[in-house]
């Protein structure tokens, strides 16, 4: 169990990018080793051929001095290497536990009451309530993090590694999966860890390796890094928040009166909610996820129906003023993108106001496709331009097409769930700039997040959403508070 | 996994077949020369590959845009009769009136009639659940078994004695292109609704809509796009596609109706449309491809000695090898990143 892992001189282009370039870092058995890096800056790349996903164009790794073999991702399992992907890798129409099953793979019949057994013991002990004969469709994101969790460490592995786990959970879950992933450390496990919240990082980590367009710009230990110096290796900078003002009086855009709703299952899943958002003003709603967070924000957005109560946006039904609302939805790959599809039909498909790329009936391609560069450029989006696939952009790109999407042009409406989420810190601090300036030009936010510092940060009211319930919350002191 | 690239396949799809022929002791080398002069030798033969490739591209296209939207259409050989059956009844209802305009009003009747034949299972996927794929199976048997009632009843000409519909004049049929090789403007029509149909899906607002609900419905309905409308929409027009392949087949290349009106057009187009790669310009491509396969094997069935069992064979080994050798260059309909 203890042998070394090495990378040596690891190169990998996709077409005319280098998505690594040379990357030499060692991994050491009993330590957790976080990567971090702008969004594109190669950490999922680099994990993936960790894992036998991918095959290097030069440069090889090694484990206790064999050679892993790349590109085959069941031999580095078998070789004790375990990946938590940063996107789901789950069948959703599958219960928990056939969900395990499958990742655990076998031959013949499936033990089930044995499964299920080991995987209520892994529960207790971890401190988590997963229902294993639920159906994975019926889990909130959270939930299915730590589903994902589970599947990696079910096997005996003796490399772990975690591809941002954190972005889905809520300060107190992050806060339980680092006690967990340091007694596998201190066991004598290899321990990756991406992460975009530098905070974490230096809470959790013991060496930091910083990866920055593909190279690695250096290896640290914890000791000898600090948030600033971090941000400086990763991006040459750190960003600045223009603390939000307090809104005026101004007439109130969206109004929710006595709304419950149901989930797809008929359960439901929000109780009893009133509340008004004025214009220029950014009301914060925070909470555990999987406690109605999606249910309201999709029935605020006009595309899941009230079961009683109603949602008012200028006082009409949101399904009729849809093209005043914008939306950026928790989950970017379920609800937000086609990944088969460009990122200028990404972007194409959620434009309020397209029309003037249109004549009559058809689409101005250079037009819009000059449109769409335009917003590569302003989000700093990392891709070759607009006719390239979302599939093949790095985690954070493909949340920016969604920002972009639903931030241009503002919109008089906009709900947001989760928008930061895979965002490096850059990056957030310019959603979170964005959001801001957005509610000064008049438009109504409504922000949902398991962040409570990011709703403490931005929101000027704040609630906090249980099981359906919204109830005020006090923020705490803005200056408190670090950016990220 | 044996993949191989766009000509590779060709050439193992025609070596398999023709292992059929060394199979039965018959010259490989004399049935490719004759499959080969069948499908292209001279102006004949090109006409004849053109003619089977007409129904077959037509339904490819309907099959594009369905399976586009997410919609699997398996009922384009149901739509096609309908088609054909809608001309063939509205022929009987005017008294067998012919004028110029005739051929084509029987071919806005055809699609009209495939339209709506297919929207009915458009229907029952956007707005009761029930999957197009079950549907469209079902709606094939009633209308063959439609089609077998009508032409050996109320559609049947009294003065012959077997069941097909009264021959349209010689002025009710579509224009020949070429009057010696019997070429209809039928696969002009297809030729020209092929990049119409390309720009509906990648230039139009509905081509998105269409594009988006077939790879990631929940994203369509996230970004608050009429996801049911557009699947319905599109079950229309690929229905519509496939009815104007039977009208063409009607007062195109038969002028009658009969239980033989289509050659298992619309079930062909299945697998035409994707390895068309479920693109429209993709799909003219295998058509013709496919087209000149079943011209070549009537050359084959008419000069040399394999009868038309083992042609039948030959054929579908071909198409199985070409299929298969082709796997994993289809495109994905289903996202997946
Ligand atoms: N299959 C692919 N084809 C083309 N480009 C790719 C492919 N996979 C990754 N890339 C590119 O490689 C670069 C690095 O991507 P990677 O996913 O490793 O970034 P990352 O550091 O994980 O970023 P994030 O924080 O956003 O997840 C990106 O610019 C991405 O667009
Ligand atoms: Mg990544």
């Amino acid at each position: 169990m203890d042998s070394l892992l090495t990378v040596r001189g690891l190169t990998k282009r996709f077409g005319r990018l280098v998505a690594l370039d040379s990357v030499s870092v060692d991994f050491r058995p009993g330590e957790i080793h976080a990567v971090v890096g702008e969004n594109g800056a190669g950490k999922s790349t680099l994990m993936a051929h960790l894992a036998g996903f991918l095959v290097p164009d030069r440069g090889e790794i090694r484990l206790g001095g064999d050679l892993l073999p790349a590109g085959d991702p069941l031999g580095c399992r078998n070789r004790g290497i375990a990946m938590v992907h940063q996107h789901f890798t789950l069948v959703d129409g599958l219960t928990v536990l056939e969900n395990v099953a499958l990742s655990a793979g076998g031959r013949g019949w499936i033990a089930a009451s044995q499964l299920e057994a080991q995987f209520r013991r892994l529960c207790e002990a971890y401190g988590w309530e997963l229902e294993p004969r639920a159906a994975v469709a019926s889990l909130s994101v959270g939930q299915k993090q730590k589903l994902e969790i589970l599947k990696a460490l079910w096997g005996e592995s003796s490399i772990v590694i975690l591809d941002e786990p954190t972005a889905t959970l809520s300060e107190t879950e992050a806060e339980e999966l680092f006690v967990l992933l340091r007694r596998l450390a201190a066991e004598g496990r290899i321990v990756v860890l991406i992460a975009h919240k530098l905070r974490e990082v230096l809470s959790v980590a013991d060496r930091i390796t910083v990866l920055r367009g593909g190279r690695a710009v250096r290896t640290v230990e914890r000791s000898e890094a600090d948030e600033r110096a971090l941000a400086e290796w990763m991006a040459g900078e750190l960003p600045e928040i223009r603390p939000g003002r307090a809104a005026e009086e101004k007439p109130v855009r969206i109004s929710v009166r006595n709304l419950h709703v149901r989930d797809d299952l008929g359960r439901l899943r929000v109780r009893q909610v009133c509340f008004d958002v004025r214009a220029g003003e950014i009301v914060g709603i925070t909470g555990v996820d999987g406690n109605g967070q999606v249910e309201l924000a999709e029935a605020i957005v006009g595309i899941r129906r009230p079961d009683s109560g109603q949602v008012m946006v200028d006082g009409e039904p949101p399904a009729k003023v849809a093209q005043s609302i914008g939306y950026v939805p928790q989950d970017r790959q379920r609800d937000g993108l086609s990944l088969v599809m460009s990122v200028g039909d990404n972007v194409l498909i959620g434009l309020r106001n397209g029309s003037r790329f249109f004549r009559g009936p058809f689409l101005h391609a250079s037009s819009f496709a000059d449109h769409v560069r335009s917003l590569i450029d302003r989000f700093g989006v990392r891709c070759a331009g607009p006719d390239q696939t979302v599939a093949s952009l790095s985690g954070g790109n493909q949340q920016k097409i969604v920002l972009a999407r639903a931030l241009d042009p503002f919109p008089k409406v906009l709900v947001a769930v989760d928008p930061t989420r895979g965002l490096d810190f850059k990056a957030t601090a310019a959603v979170h700039n964005l959001l801001l300036e957005a509610a000064e030009g008049g438009a109504a936010v409504v922000l949902i997040s398991g962040s409570r510092e990011e709703v403490a940060l931005l929101a000027n009211r704040a609630f906090r959403i249980s099981m359906g319930r919204l109830e005020p919350w006090e923020t705490a002191a803005v200056q408190e508070l670090v950016p990220c | 996994m044996l993949r191989a690239s766009g000509l590779a396949s060709y050439g193992i799809a025609l070596a398999a077949g023709l292992a059929v022929f060394a199979l039965f002791r018959l010259s490989p080398v004399q049935a490719v020369a004759t499959l080969i002069d069948g499908a292209v030798g001279d102006r004949f033969a090109i006409a004849r590959t053109l003619l089977k490739a007409t129904p077959l591209l037509l339904c490819g296209l309907g099959m594009t845009v369905a399976w586009r939207a997410g919609v699997y259409n398996i009922g384009g050989e149901g739509q096609l009769i309908a088609g054909a059956l809608a001309g063939a009844l509205a022929f009987e209802a005017g008294g067998a009136f012919a004028g110029t305009f005739t051929p084509w009003l029987l071919l806005v009747l055809g699609a009209f009639g495939g339209a709506v034949w297919a929207s009915l299972a458009g229907w029952m996927q956007s707005y009761r659940g029930v999957p197009a794929v079950i549907t469209t199976i079902l709606l094939n048997f009633v209308m063959v078994q439609t089609l077998l009632w009508l032409v050996s009843g109320p559609l049947q000409d009294p003065s012959l004695g077997v069941p097909l519909s009264r021959r349209l004049p010689h002025d009710a049929m579509l224009p020949r292109l070429d009057r010696q090789a019997d070429l209809h403007a039928g696969f002009l029509i297809g030729l020209l609704l092929a990049p119409v149909l390309w720009v509906i899906l990648y230039r139009t607002f509905w081509g998105l809509d269409i594009r988006f609900a077939g790879s990631n419905p929940d994203a369509a309905r996230a970004n608050r796009r009429p996801i049911r409308l557009v699947q319905l929409g599109a079950m229309a027009l690929s229905g519509a596609l496939c009815g104007l392949a039977g009208g063409v087949e009607y007062a195109g290349s038969l002028g009658q109706v009969g239980a033989g009106i289509s050659q298992n057009w619309g079930f062909l187009a299945i697998p035409v449309a994707l390895l068309g790669g479920l693109d429209p310009l993709g799909v003219v491509a295998t058509a013709l491809v496919f087209g000149g396969l079943f011209a070549g094997s009537e050359d084959l069935l008419r000069f040399t000695p394999a009868g038309s069992a083992l042609v039948a064979a030959f054929q579908a080994v071909a198409l199985l090898a070409f299929v298969a050798s082709r796997q994993g260059r289809v495109k994905p309909v289903e996202a997946e990143g």
